[in-house]
């Protein structure tokens, strides 16, 4: 065998050796690629899933709850299902639809009022050279816990024959909702619109035609949403409707309250779905709103 | 109040007019030359200021005996002979001895305090932990816009609905328990882990991490897209820095420090939830809102000074910590 010979030989060896180690380290770190990619998408997978599980399953439970008959221990699916509570409340048979209806009106007469004062008062509040320091009185009102306010009020609301009655809770919710609002539209007063209404004033505007033809149409979107966000807060709410209420006006959290203390699941959680629908609706409106007029 | 505006010819009563340029009409002013505060304002500080100071002030007085007194003068009769108040000087501070003694003598103030501070403290720790990470998934990870507009469920539940729902769930007959049951986990009612009601307060402060949590997801993705993550990200890759690094040293701090001001007004607002511990606490210790009620509506009288001074505590320490969370966001909004 010649040296030449010899050599080929020992290149082709090594080459083959060198082909089957770089094989075979391709493949197990392909190999160890491919599962670590599919245990991080199976982990992707099983988080989001997790997610999804995690806040859907509270909203599942009432509305499980709503439809069922009896759900004794330990059964977790009891598959006596039935529309009777659902029934039972629109044909009136217990306190839920006309604790709907003082819902409605209390919150819808709160958030109005609050909206369009918040509205105008905010104008006022944002053209102050101190804007941010007489700003920051609306967050007193609006932080401290409602339940409490209505504790420190409840002396005055008695005297005045307030307490009890639906008027003394709108006033009540009144006092907590309109500094939000405050809060909330005092963003739209920005210097932009401080120009605009200004070149308008120029240009020959009175009053009524800047906030007619002006402010109006401008801030009819920010306007809206705000009134949902009111709406919302006094929906919500519960402690300052019970201590100032007195249990005499009956809204849906009170009835909520009312129906878990008297250990029925199945009218707590029609009350509580009475109360997530709107607000669900709103939210729908609220994003579609966003969507089409984004607000800067 | 519009209408009352334009008729009285003040632009400046309208609050349209710019604060400083532009063609701003004559000012109307006191006699005495100081510019006069328009009604607009007026009417904000009365409804802000008057209500909570009113009744600030009448827990205080309550609270010292001295509503009390001035009650019973007020219907012609002589506080000192009177039931509850027989014998009683004219400033009582009975209520506050009662109050701020020692827990081992009966007092209740620090107790209830620190333990709805720290259940506020712990929830907004547990809000951050969960919303950081998931905020980062959102920014950096594949878009999911239908996953996030699930992050929106959770507000549009009331507090008080949420609690039902979380005691339906974590409650010893709830469904967890059956699931545990079904599985061969749990024995019986007694045999499963008290998760409402209980020592830890883990219903608590689960709702409240599942009302808040969507929210502050929201708002960090928010403030990662005006902040430019991605491009800062991609900055600290050309500068080798790990991911974890990144998501650790730029991600993290970054967006904390934003929404700090934020996260405080939130943790005095958790300070001040009353239905979710109402239904998901213990009846000791108690959150103060409830602590607060539940001395108001019992049938011993003697209580309602408690509640009262524990009002007046409450509101101050509010009013602080509202004051030091404001001052610090000014201080922030100064920063070029």
């Amino acid at each position: 065998m010649s040296g030449e010979q010899l050599s080929a030989d020992g290149v082709r060896v090594g080459l083959r050796a060198a082909l089957r180690v770089g094989l075979r380290a391709a493949l197990r770190v392909g190999l160890r690629a491919a599962l670590r990619d599919g245990l991080r998408a199976a982990l992707r997978v099983g988080l989001r899933a997790a997610l999804r599980v995690g806040l859907v399953l509270p909203m599942a439970v009432l509305v499980y709850l709503s439809v069922q008959q009896a759900w004794r221990f330990p059964r977790l699916f009891s598959g006596e299902w039935t529309l009777q509570h659902w029934a039972a409340t629109v044909q009136g048979q217990n306190m839920l639809l006309s604790s709907l209806g003082i819902s409605l009106l209390l919150s819808g007469s709160v958030a109005l009022f609050a909206a369009i004062s918040g509205f105008v008062v905010s104008a006022a509040v944002m053209r102050q050279k101190q804007a941010r320091r007489w700003l920051s009185l609306a967050y007193f009102p609006y932080l401290i816990a409602p339940v409490v306010f209505a504790a420190m009020l409840q002396f005055y609301f008695v005297r005045m024959g307030w307490s009890g009655t639906l008027g003394g809770v709108v006033l009540a919710q009144y006092l907590f909702v309109f500094p939000y609002a405050v809060l909330f539209f005092s963003g739209f007063w920005t210097d932009q619109m401080r120009r605009l209404t200004s070149q308008a004033r120029t240009l020959g505007a009175s009053n009524r035609e800047v906030w007619l033809r002006l402010l109006w149409p401008l801030g009819r979107p920010v306007l809206v949403m705000g009134l949902f966000q009111c709406f919302l807060l006094s929906w919500f709410e519960y402690g300052l409707t019970r201590l100032l209420g007195v249990g005499k006006v009956q809204t849906l959290t009170i009835q909520t309250v009312l129906y878990v203390q008297e250990a029925n699941p199945h009218l707590a959680a029609v009350a509580s779905l009475l109360m997530i629908i709107p607000a669900l609706l709103l939210l729908l409106l609220n994003r579609q709103m966003l969507l089409r007029e984004p607000i800067n | 109040m519009l209408s009352t505006s334009s008729r009285s010819g003040h632009s400046k009563d309208s609050g349209l007019e710019p604060a400083s340029g532009g063609p701003v009409r004559q000012r109307s002013k006191a006699p005495s030359g100081k510019p006069r505060l328009p009604v607009l304002l007026w009417i904000y500080g009365i409804l802000t200021v008057l209500p909570l100071l009113a009744g600030w002030l009448y827990s205080l007085a309550y609270s010292t005996g001295l509503a009390g007194h001035a009650a019973l003068r007020a219907v012609g009769q002589p506080a000192v002979d009177s039931g509850v108040l027989a014998g009683k000087p004219l400033l009582d501070l009975d209520a506050w001895q009662r109050l701020l003694s020692p827990a081992a003598q009966g007092g209740e103030a620090w107790q209830t305090l620190t333990y709805t501070f720290g259940l506020s403290a712990v929830s907004i720790g547990f809000i951050i932990f969960i919303a950081l990470p998931l905020s980062y998934a959102f920014v950096f990870g594949r878009r999911s816009s239908s996953l996030q507009g699930w992050l929106f469920l959770p507000l549009t539940m009331p507090p008080v609905v949420a609690a039902f729902a979380f005691l339906a769930l974590l409650s010893p007959s709830g469904v967890l328990s059956r699931g545990a049951y079904a599985l061969g986990l749990s024995a019986g009612i007694d045999d499963f882990p008290r998760l409402v009601n209980d020592a830890l307060s883990t219903g608590i402060i689960a709702t409240q991490v599942f009302l808040l949590t969507p929210f502050f997801t929201l708002v960090f993705i928010n403030q990662a897209r005006q902040e430019n993550m991605p491009a800062l990200r991609l900055a600290a890759d050309a500068l080798g820095s790990k991911r974890a690094q990144f998501a650790r040293r730029i991600y993290a701090p970054l967006l904390l420090r934003r929404s700090l001001p934020l996260l405080l007004l939130y943790a005095v607002y958790l300070f001040g939830t009353y239905e979710i511990p109402l239904l998901l606490g213990r009846s000791s210790p108690r959150a103060v809102t409830v602590y607060i009620t539940e001395q108001l509506q019992r049938f011993d009288l003697s209580n309602i000074p408690l509640g009262h001074a524990m009002a007046v505590l409450y509101t101050a320490s509010v009013a602080v910590l509202l004051f030091f969370v404001l001052s610090r966001r000014a201080g922030q909004i100064r920063e070029p």
